[in-house]
């Protein structure tokens, strides 16, 4: 049950930080609270194959996000 | 234990939500990557040395690229207002009464499959990292 509460609080308070941002760098963090959702979902799996896999595509999309950013303030639209 | 981590998770999205400065917001979120690997290390002991690691290179690099970013940019005041949308999302809580898939045996290795295509992954995605941000 508590397993659930946290991966709960973990969805929800990414949902939070993402609908009351007020910067495109709150939008990511927001995103990365639900990629930690992600990762403790797949460790509630008890397969340590989908944690990492989990833990790989958050480095990968945070690369991209924080290159997509670096092109909207390049192009001034931050 | 868990529910602790719980509460301290709680704590720092909220913190996170709540505090105005970009930078404090990600060390926030670093303190959270780490709260998760606690609770990882908590509900599986098996998992602690390989997961660890991972967290915390993840950890780094979303802190080192969030600060980055962070401190190239600044802060406009328009504010997206969608307060009604982040309540909403607390209309998942029925689904904690929903009886769930009972605790199966635990795999503690690493499919050796998962490096060449997780290797593949990341070079992709930074090739186009480099793209998107240098072009």
């Amino acid at each position: 049950m508590t397993e659930l509460i946290f991966l709960l609080i973990l969805l929800a308070g990414g949902m939070a930080a993402v609908a009351v941002a007020n910067s495109l760098v709150r939008v990511i963090i927001g995103a990365e609270v639900g990629i930690m959702a992600g990762i403790w979902g797949a460790a509630l799996s008890g397969d340590l194959s989908l944690v990492a896999v989990a833990a790989v595509v958050g480095v990968a999309e945070t690369v991209l996000m924080v290159a997509a950013v670096y092109r909207l303030a390049k192009e001034g639209y931050v | 234990m868990l529910w602790l981590v719980s509460v301290v998770a709680l704590l720092l999205i909220v913190a996170v939500i709540r505090v105005r400065d970009n930078i404090l917001a990600a060390i926030s979120l670093t303190f959270l990557g780490v709260s998760v690997a606690g609770a990882v290390w908590l509900l599986h002991p098996e998992f602690s040395v390989a997961f660890i690691l991972i967290t915390l290179v993840y950890v780094v690099a979303a802190l080192t690229l969030v600060i980055v970013a962070a401190a190239s940019l600044s802060e406009d005041g328009s504010t997206v207002e969608m307060r009604r949308v982040a309540l909403a999302s607390l209309g998942a809580l029925p689904f904690l009464l929903v009886p769930g898939a009972q605790r199966g045996a635990v795999t503690a290795s690493v499919d050796p499959l998962l490096l060449p295509l997780t290797a593949a992954l990341l070079l992709f995605s930074f090739i186009i990292a480099a793209r998107v941000s240098h072009d």
